[in-house]
């Protein structure tokens, strides 16, 4: 049995390593891949309450899989002979705090010529007019055909796109059109690539998402710590039609994206902020931050401030960074880039017509508060005196200078980290 | 630098205008390029330049206008506009008034916001309150147990647990069993979380409770308000459509900053009944970002029952640009629409709507003429009294009748703190009945109208330069109603009570008339010299009644104003009755 080889595997092993003394540590979670019937499935197994409680991958509460890692960690022997012997009276003990999401059925595969085609029409026909001339009925038209060849349903990626496009015509901005064009043009570019390389795979999948056929591309995680720090609306196709959540990886700093559109199926369940036990996810391998998809998850609105500590631990503190990494996420992918960060600055500056974060060197990072100013007059009212532990929130720029849009802050309160949103 | 300049001119105008060749030799480009070949080029290089030149900013690097336009304020700068909540540049902090009586008016009369702090401060002042008056100290105390406010609720709860006695201690045994509900119900969330509990905690309540729990929305755990805010947002697991609509409306009067995020997610959502209940929440938040998250939803507003619960909402934040709207859809006389344009001017009406709504008070629809009681008691204009009183003795309805009572309440405190006081029943009578046909005629001829308001002008003229002040004063408010925008017979009626020393009715007149043109009243000598006698005149009799916080704000109003029409002398004495009475404070 596949069970008993692991166990032999890390007897040899625990016997190569030494006795190394008694280990008091206790052992309170626990994933184990499967490999059965020519597929493998993940179990992740966790102690609360003196019982063990578990998910599986593949859905089901009382799966051969969750049996299998069970029976390792039982020992098999006489545990698995007493398993067969026993009526099947227990019930199922999959855990109850766990949510299981379906997976989302995956657009079509797109028509990339087709595509690509369609994106450059749309560069051609809004560069001829200006931004100038706004949305004019030339840029409209040009549009329909996009929709009509872009993978169904629509990929967030184009729709928050399209969202850009409106923006930048709306504000007559030729540089923040240029920046949106470029993107459009770039994918055409890499749709077109009989062999996309790293680079085109990863903006093909930030802008198409993962489409039928290509599950196999997607990253998963499993059994990871989460917090969700911030989330926001932003304009796709219509006005404030995406929802972003923005999860923070409490191992790795990294933050993860979770994104649906407003009409769509409802994502993950929980406020903001939320603490996550991630049991099982996929991560798209696009631009940061990377899109994820929670399958397996329990989550909390209860938070601890040592939480929004380990958050603060992962911050920016030096300005020159934000500023080679914006430039660079931006050159990367062109037009779809919109990079989250946490910074922790040394001083908030508030005045009566700008507001900055300053790093220790004394760096200024301007602070916007794109279509609501007022929630820089809200931070200002939050951190009065001393600056704030941490803020999240968006990369952008305008005027040439880089900004950061807040969406959350972190400050010091009797102590203790308290988290607010923007 | 040149060619990003052009390149940003391309983008500006388009390619496709003017000389492509000179473009493409200024680029360096070759010519004879297909324009999809040039779009992706320029688009390319000007990006490409862009994203080299971002840099961090520099102090003074960029122009950043971070605030937003100022909120639309009254040109008045009356008491109310003053105290803190209620104008810009607060003269007057509520935290530190220290009068009964002033405090009790405010809670009767104040926005929304001067209520509030009128009762936490009328609630400090009761449980310590040594210095006061023992006459003041029982109405005072009874009105803090007794004003039955939802939109009050959290701060008179507040108020009543510092009562010193029995008062008092009822008020913290309340208290008390409010936070074994809410620690039961965030154990509660928790265990929901957890997978232990089935059902979504908050449904499960019934309403009363619930109402209980949402009293004290902002002494709730982040738990429990995060909770609430996943609720609010759809993301609970509960799916309850009908509950988290429930919840929504209920949290109208919750003014919790934590929700403001969940709120501004619904507010722009598809569900209008649902974004409708969040802006009238977030209404109530006293935040900053509030103003600019309902201006841009009224903004895009499209149906008109949208855009008037917006204007209210609005409106109560204390910007009241929705209120032409308004006007507009009660001139229009849409029955379907009235109920929610008579919410609307309760947050957004002012003196010169109060014909409009009295003429409503006879309607036909009884909820219709609630609502247009509600709104003549926050518009606080003393010439609904009349109206009010008549209504009050023909109706046999004890909950309108109620209403009556705290309208009359509420307009009375509000004149009491404006330095006003009520017409006499004579004069009210005649303004009543005159303004009633004013409105029947109005719907006529305009040209007939406007001839018949300057004959009305020109018999006032004639009454009053004969004595017969009652009379004058009629013609004028019937010249009044024909024209509502026009300044001159308001500002005569104002005339004819200074000159009968009628003070606070003048005051009450000539603040109507400074509201329509306030350079034209400025600019007439001799108005402007009896306007600022009846502020000197009515100051003082305020301050012999001890109410000199009154007394000093009307002052302050008559400084703001241009009085340079005014006798030097009457302007040096209300300097000097200032300066005494703020060495004084």
């Amino acid at each position: 049995m596949s069970s008993a080889r692991l166990r032999d595997a890390a007897r040899e092993a625990l016997q190569a390593l030494g006795s190394g003394g008694s280990i008091d540590g206790e052992v309170l979670r626990a994933s184990i891949e499967v490999e059965l019937d020519g597929g493998s499935e993940l179990v992740a197994l966790r102690l609360a309450d003196g019982a063990v409680r578990w998910s599986c991958s593949c859905g089901e509460p009382r799966c051969r899989h969750a049996r299998a890692a069970l029976r390792l960690l039982a020992g098999g022997g006489e545990a698995a002979a007493q398993e067969r012997r026993s009526e099947p009276s227990a019930p199922a003990q999959s855990s109850p705090d766990v949510r299981v999401v379906e997976p989302r059925a995956r657009a079509e595969r797109a028509d990339a010529e087709g595509l690509a085609a369609a994106l450059c029409d749309v560069v051609t026909a809004v560069a001829r007019v200006g931004v100038e001339a706004g949305e004019a009925a030339s840029v409209r038209d040009s549009l329909r055909p996009l929709f009509e060849v872009a993978p169904q349903p629509l990929p967030l990626g184009i729709s928050r796109w399209v969202g850009r496009l409106k923006l930048a015509l709306v504000a007559s901005d030729p540089g923040a059109l240029a920046r949106v064009l470029h993107g459009a043009s770039q994918l055409a570019t890499d749709l077109r690539m009989e062999a996309p390389d790293v680079g085109a795979r990863r903006r093909l999948a930030a802008w198409l998402g993962v489409l039928a056929g290509q599950a196999g591309s997607l990253d998963r995680v499993s059994d990871r710590a989460m917090v969700e720090v911030a989330r926001e609306w932003v304009d796709g196709v219509e006005m404030g039609a995406i929802e972003r959540r923005y999860l923070v990886e409490l191992r790795s700093g990294e933050v993860f994206l979770e994104e649906r559109l407003r009409s769509g199926p409802s994502a993950s369940l929980g406020p903001c902020p939320r603490s996550l036990q991630v049991g099982l996810a996929e991560v798209e391998p696009g631009t940061s931050p990377r899109r994820l998809h929670l399958l397996q998850y329990a989550a909390s609105p209860e938070v601890s401030a040592h939480t929004w500590e380990q958050v603060g631990s992962w911050a920016i503190r030096d300005w020159t960074t934000l500023l080679a990494r914006y430039r660079d996420e931006l050159a990367q992918a062109p037009g779809l880039a919109e990079p989250f960060v946490v910074v922790a600055p040394e001083l908030l500056e508030v005045d009566a017509a700008t507001a900055d974060v300053v790093d220790r060197e004394g760096r200024r990072l301007r602070l916007d508060g794109g279509p609501l100013p007022a929630v820089l007059d809200q931070l200002q009212a939050l951190c009065p005196e001393l600056p704030p532990a941490w803020i999240a929130g968006r990369l952008v720029d305008a005027d040439g200078i880089l900004r950061l849009r807040p969406m959350a802050v972190a400050r010091v309160v009797g102590g203790q980290v308290v988290h607010s949103v923007l | 630098m040149e060619q990003i300049e052009t390149l940003r001119a391309c983008l500006r105008a388009g390619i496709g205008r003017g000389d492509t060749d000179a473009l493409l030799a200024r680029l360096h480009l070759p010519d004879a390029l297909a324009d999809g070949e040039v779009a992706r080029l320029v688009v390319a290089r000007l990006d490409a330049a862009e994203v080299g030149s971002i840099a961090l900013g520099g102090v003074g690097a960029g122009a950043a206008t971070r605030r937003e336009p100022s909120r639309i304020v009254g040109t008045r700068s009356s008491f109310l506009m003053r105290l803190a909540g209620g104008a810009e540049d607060p003269g007057v902090d509520i935290a530190l008034l220290g009068d009964l009586r002033t405090l009790q008016a405010v809670l009767r009369a104040g926005n929304l916001q001067q209520r509030r702090a009128a009762a936490l401060r009328l609630g400090e002042l009761l449980a310590d309150p040594k210095g006061q008056a023992a006459e003041h100290l029982r109405p005072a105390t009874h009105l803090l147990l007794h004003l039955r406010r939802w939109d009050l609720a959290y701060e008179l709860s507040q108020a009543c647990a510092g009562l010193p006695g029995a008062d008092g201690r009822r008020a913290r045994a309340g208290r008390k069993e409010w936070d074994k509900l809410a620690d039961q119900m965030e154990a509660d969330i928790l265990r929901y979380w957890d997978g232990l509990g089935e059902r979504e905690p908050i449904h499960v309540l019934h309403g009363d409770q619930r109402a209980q729990l949402l009293s004290r929305t902002r002494d709730l755990s982040d738990v429990v308000l995060r909770h609430l805010c996943a609720i609010i947002e759809g993301t609970d697991g509960g799916g309850h459509a009908a509950g988290r609509a429930a919840l929504v409306h209920a949290l109208r009067n919750a003014a919790d900053t934590r929700l403001l995020a969940s709120l501004r997610a619904v507010l722009v959502g598809n569900d209008t009944e649902l974004a409708l209940a969040a802006g009238r929440a977030l209404a109530r938040i006293d935040d900053p970002r509030v103003q600019p998250l309902l201006r841009m939803a009224y903004e895009r507003a499209v149906s008109a029952v949208e855009r008037l619960t917006l204007a209210g909402a609005l409106g109560l934040a204390g910007d009241k640009r929705g209120l032409g709207y308004v006007r507009g859809v009660l001139a229009e006389d849409d029955a379907a629409l009235l109920p929610a344009a008579l919410d609307a001017l309760r947050y957004t009406g002012t003196s010169d709507d109060v014909q409009r709504v009295t003429e409503l008070l006879v309607h036909d629809d009884p909820l219709l003429v609630v609502e247009a009681v509600k709104s003549l008691a926050r518009i606080g204009d003393g010439r609904a009294l009349l109206p009010l009183a008549r209504l009050r003795g023909e109706t046999d309805r004890s909950a309108l009748r109620a209403e009556i009572e705290e309208a009359s309440i509420a307009i009375e405190a509000r004149m009491e703190l404006l330095g006003e006081e009520a017409p006499s029943v004579e004069a009210a009578v005649q303004t009543f009945d005159t303004t009633k046909m004013a409105a029947m005629a109005k719907r006529r001829d305009p040209a007939a109208v406007r001839a018949r308001a300057r004959w009305c002008l020109i018999v006032g003229s004639l009454w009053r330069a004969i004595g017969a002040s009652m009379r004058a004063i009629g013609r004028f408010e019937e010249a009044a109603a024909l024209r509502p925008d026009w300044a001159l017979p308001v500002m005569l009626v104002a005339m004819v009570h200074a000159r009968f020393e009628e003070y606070p009715q003048a005051l009450a007149a000539f603040r109507r008339a400074l509201e329509l043109d306030r350079d034209y009243v400025e600019g007439h000598s001799s108005a402007a010299r009896m306007l600022a006698q009846a502020f000197l005149r009515r100051a003082e009799t305020v301050d012999r009644q001890g109410r000199s916080d009154v007394a000093r704000a009307l002052l302050e109003e008559a400084l703001a104003l241009d009085l340079r029409k005014a006798p030097s002398g009457l302007r040096f004495a209300l300097t000097q009755r200032h300066e005494t009475m703020r060495g004084g404070r």
